[in-house]
Order: C-alpha cells, then structure tokens, then sequence
C-alpha cells in the first residue's frame, strides 16, 4: 500500500490564474544569485588549485602566477560572453529575464570553483610526487570546465518556458553557441595565461 | 644490514608533508578521544583522519520533537535488546542492526511530530483543507507502517527463544534487515511524494 | 559486530554498512575495524606479491600494499564528493566516507582472494614486466567491485551519477597507479637491490610505457629523474639553477 501523492499542482485557484498566454516570468520567480560566501569559496577554489598545481613545478614564481590562472581563464571568458549572451537574447525575443541569466552564469561559476576546491588534494598529490603537474592541471581544468558549461547550459535553458517549438529552437541554438563562443574564448585565454605562468 | 631507502636522505620536504599529515592525524586523535569515541578509533585518526572528519565536524542531532510513537518504540526496541544481549541468546544479531533501527524508527516518528504540528493549523480555507485531508492520509499509513513493524518486533523478540535453541542466528539477523527496509520504503515513498 | 561477521557482512552486503553512515556511535566503531579488515587483506595480497623476490621483500611489500589501498581513498575523497555534487548527486561527507572505506575493505579482501591464483602464476618463473602488469590488472580487478560500491552507496539516478561515477573512477585509477609508482618496488627484481622505498622520481605514466615496451622486447633509452614537489623541493628560481 502506497501513501497517496500530496500533488499541490491541481487547484483551481491556480489555474484561474494562469492564462493561455503566460506573462515572463515575474520578479519573484528569479532564483537569487549565490551569497557572497559562495562566490569567496569560488575564487578560492581556483586560486587553491591554482597553487596547488604551480608547487609541482618546483619553482616559486611559477607557483604564484598559478595561483590566478584558472580563475583567469574561467572569469575572462565568462565577462567577455555574458554581456553578450543577455544582448543576443533579448535581441531574440526570448521571455526570460536577464537576471536569470546572470544566475545561472553566477551558479556555473560558483559550481566550477567548490568542484576545483574539492580537486585540489589530488592536484597537490600528483605535483608532490611526479612531474605530472601541468598535464594533470590541464585535464582538471578541461574536466571542471566541462562540467561548468553543463551545468551552466541546463540552467541557462530552465529561464525559458518551454512548449513552443520556435522558442525552444531560438533557446537552445543560443546556449549552443554561447558554450561553443565561451570555450573557444576560454581556450584563447588558456594558451596565453599558459605562456604566463611558465614564464 | 637491511636497506630501507635507495638513496641515504629522504628528500626534507617529502618527510615534511609526512610529519605534517601524521601531526593532523595526532591533533585529531586526541580530538576523537576527548569526545570519548574508542581508542581504536581515535587511533585510527592517526592515519585516516580525512575518513573521520564527520566525526570531528559532530554536530550533534538536534533532538526532534518526540513523536506519538517515540514511547513505545524505546520500550518495544529496549526488550528486544535485553533479549538479544541476554547470554543464553547467542550471538544472534549485531549491535549495528539494533541501533540501525532504532535510529530509523526514531526518525520516523519525528516526522510523525511534526506532521501532527502541521496538521493542528487551522484549517479554515477550503483549499489548506483539502491538502491537511491528504497530508492526514499519508500520516495515517505512515503511522500504520511504524506500528506494524513495532509489531514484528514483538513477534520477532518471541522468535529470538526458538532461534536460540537452533543456534540459527541468520534469521534474526535477516528479519531485523527487513523491518529496517519497511522503515527506508516508508522513507522512500515520503520523499517521492514530496517531490 | 564480530571482525569475522564484518568481514563477511563487507563482501555480501556492503550497503547495509553504509546505512549506518547517519548513526555517528556506529561509525566511529565500524570504521576502525573496516580498516583493519582492508589492511589484513591487503598485507596478505602484498605478501604474495613480495613472494616473487622472496626474502624481507615479503615483509616490505606487506606493508606497503594497504598503504596502496588508503592514500588514494584518502586524497580522492574531496574529489570524489566534489564531482557528484557538480552532477546534482547529493553526497553527504560521512556516507562517503564510510562507503569509500567499505569499498577499500571490499578491495582488500577480494584482493586476498585472488591471491593464490597470483602466488599460482608467479611460482612459474613468470617474466618480471608479465609480473607488474599481472599485479596491476589484480588490483583493476579487485578494484572494481570496491569502485562499485561507493557509487551504488549515493543516491539518485541518470546521466549526472553515471558521469560522476565514470570520472570518479578516472580519478582514483589514476591516482592509485601513481601511489603504486610513489611505493614501489612491491615486486623486486630478481637480482635488482633491495629497498623499502625508491626515490620519488619521474611517474606512473611514463613507467607504464616503458615496462609495456620492455615487456614486448623494445627496450627504451628511459632514465627517471627526480620529480615533484616532494622529490626535487622548492627553490626560488629552479629554471635559472638548471640554467635555462
């Protein structure tokens, strides 16, 4: 015997409020940005890998223009297609509020840096004991970049209400090439930041 | 004489974040021993302290509110106990199946509490209502649930003299299992409902 | 719970361990004991592994090997809990962590089991490089139900927690051959000397690749150097000292 569902989705008084049409979402129903102790721990996240892959080099100056590189690459290619997105959006039509956007870029970012906090043992680990240091970094940052497009692109396309093939069309072309602009900017900025942490 | 390392010294900075990690280990042991854990645990801090943080990070269950069944499931779990632990009984069931339950039983019965909190608002508006009639529902089958398995208990504490005489513990040990999957299904479906 | 219950408890039903991951008294009981578990299995494997030099290499390999088992569940942990968090899979500290130890429990003691068929091959003289690659596909082999466990122990379902698992498993793979490269030698050479530890020198990777060229009779030009934090230190300025 199963509980019954308590399903809070039927009531009339909500679908009496609902309208064939629905308005864009209003501002009550835009998810907040991270708090700022998310952010801090984002950019500590990065800055932590950062250090703990420029030690395997063995070299001091190495080691401390690791320590921003990753956030370099991440941020770099985030302000340089955010601005971009929210135009082409709104340029597009689309109902989504731009705040929504700048959250969900907000929550990649702070997803992307607790995931390069949670790496930095094993990043120190590979640069303690062999001379791995930079390919294993590479692999570390492609992986958390990978997962932050992911997850970035899934919330990125949750802003718009779905059902209309032409809308849905428009939303999902423009995430792909939102993720498809910001990895090629991202690994522009990758090649440079590399010649400058190795000095 | 035997060699221990290829080369004369070990590197200063490869023995220094050894002597760090193993000083982390000793801060936590004693850590772990303050808070009364057993000695081999804390003695285990001294290699795998990263395994034992959660219990260094304690923070201790806020005690939930007792529930309507929280009584008789601390006087129907201490008889199974006394039964179990009584010598004659054989090693018929570890300790960890025991507390698992309790914990699990326990847990429900908060949820119960404050299910039964919600339940006491006024219900003026006819659309709360409606939702307090089906959360009554699911609090109902819930409760029924937890009854039937303080029932096996009963049934079960009774086996226990029968088993004993077998020298099967097996069956103690599976039925304890079950009760304990009863109680995570309850979880399950609460939580899929909920969703 | 008696060792001997644990022990079996850990290769029938490891999930029923993990549930125990919310009562904070029974974890810090099971705990230790899972680790003596996973150290007496694998110091047994380890004993086998040294029988192929014979001598104190029994007693160095012994001791090496459950270190093997725990320094990459140890420094894996955070990423681990890292990567289901970034797949939406909530992974709560403790239930990893006790699921991670009764994964290495579960690996030592299927890693004890397989021993005699090991002990079997390397008591016909088998060809050193055969005898690594056969000591690490063991440990792939042990490994995995141990892998396993952990990722049945979270909860939810989909794509998000089959990518997590697979780079999980990346992860520790990886730094499990590279602990093995930090540990070595668990099987000596013949006529090689004898040594507890070698010195921390090149890695893992390009050891494979030259043990997989020997083995098929191309011997490399391949002399390791020292490398890492740990095996070089850390200077001001290395790259004016190696005059670059």
């Amino acid at each position: 015997m199963t509980a019954p569902a308590l399903d809070f989705a039927d009531h009339p008084h909500e679908a009496a409020d609902r309208p064939a049409e629905r308005a864009p979402a209003d501002a009550s129903e835009t998810p907040s940005l991270p708090a700022a102790a998310e952010i801090a721990a984002a950019f500590a996240g990065f800055a932590v890998l950062g250090l703990c892959a420029g030690l395997g080099s063995g070299d001091v100056g190495t080691s401390v223009r690791a320590v921003p590189s990753g956030l370099l690459v991440g941020m770099g290619a985030l302000v340089l297609t955010g601005p971009a997105l929210v135009a082409a959006h709104q340029f597009l039509g689309l109902r989504g509020r731009p705040e929504a956007l700048i959250t969900a870029l907000a929550r990649g970012f702070v997803l992307s840096g607790k995931t390069a906090l949670g790496l930095a043992p094993a990043m120190l680990f590979f640069s303690a004991t062999s001379g791995l240091w930079a390919v294993v970094f590479t692999v570390l940052l492609l992986g958390i970049g990978g997962l932050g497009f992911a997850f970035t692109a899934r919330r990125l396309l949750e802003t718009e209400p779905r059902g209309n093939a032409l809308v849905d069309l428009r939303i999902l072309s423009l995430v792909a090439s939102w993720v498809a602009l910001c990895a090629l900017i991202a690994a522009r900025l990758a090649w440079d930041v590399a010649w400058f942490v190795l000095g | 004489m035997i060699p221990l390392f290829a080369f004369m010294e070990p590197p200063p900075l490869a023995l220094g974040l050894v002597l760090l990690y193993l000083g982390a280990g000793a801060g936590s042991a004693l850590a772990l021993a303050r808070r009364h854990q057993p000695a081999a645990t804390a003695a285990s801090a001294l290699v795998a302290w990263p395994i034992l943080l959660p219990l260094l990070w304690d923070s201790p269950r806020r005690p939930g509110a007792r529930g309507p069944l929280a009584g008789r499931i601390e006087q129907v779990l201490d008889a199974l106990d006394t039964t179990l632990r009584d010598p004659a009984a054989g090693d018929l069931a570890g300790d960890e199946d025991l507390v698992g339950l309790r914990a699990s039983l326990l847990q429900a019965d908060e949820r119960l509490a404050l299910v039964d909190k919600l339940l006491a608002e006024d219900a003026s508006d006819p659309w709360i209502a409606r939702d307090l009639d089906a959360l009554r529902t699911a609090r109902d089958h819930a409760m029924a649930e937890v009854e039937a398995v303080l029932s096996g208990v009963v049934q079960l504490r009774i086996q226990v003299g029968l088993l004993a005489l077998a020298g099967n513990a097996a069956p103690v040990r599976d039925r304890l299992r079950e009760l304990r999957g009863r109680i995570g299904a309850l979880e399950e479906v609460s939580r899929l409902n909920a969703r | 719970m008696h060792i001997l219950t644990l022990a079996a408890t850990v290769l029938r039903d490891p999930d029923a361990l993990i549930d125990l991951a919310d009562d904070r008294e029974a974890l810090g009981r099971v705990i230790p004991q899972l680790l003596l578990v996973a150290a007496v299995g694998a110091a047994t494997f380890g004993l086998v592994i040294g029988s192929y030099r014979g001598g104190i290499q029994l007693v160095y390999a012994a001791v090496k090997m459950p270190f093997l088992l725990a320094i990459p569940v140890i420094v894996c942990l955070p990423a681990i809990r890292a990567l289901y968090a970034a797949c939406r899979v909530d992974a709560p500290y403790e239930r990893l962590a006790l699921a991670s130890t009764v994964g290495m429990a579960r690996t030592g003691l299927l890693a004890a089991a397989l021993a005699p068929v090991v002990w079997l091959l390397y008591s016909v003289a088998l060809d050193y490089h055969l005898a690594v690659l056969l000591l690490a596909g063991t440990l792939a082999l042990a490994g995995l139900p141990g892998l396993l466990t952990v990722s049945r122990a979270l909860p939810g379902r989909g794509e998000g927690r089959l990518l997590a698992t697979v780079a999980s498993i990346a992860i520790l793979g990886a730094t499990t051959a590279q602990t093995g490269w930090l540990l070595r030698p668990f099987v000596a050479r013949p006529n090689g000397e004898v040594a507890f530890l070698r010195p921390i020198e090149a890695d893992v990777a390009s050891s494979l690749a030259a043990t997989g060229a020997a083995s098929v009779g191309e011997y490399q030009d391949w002399e390791p150097e020292a490398a890492g934090l740990a095996g070089r230190g850390l200077r001001r300025d290395r790259a004016a000292e190696e005059g670059r």
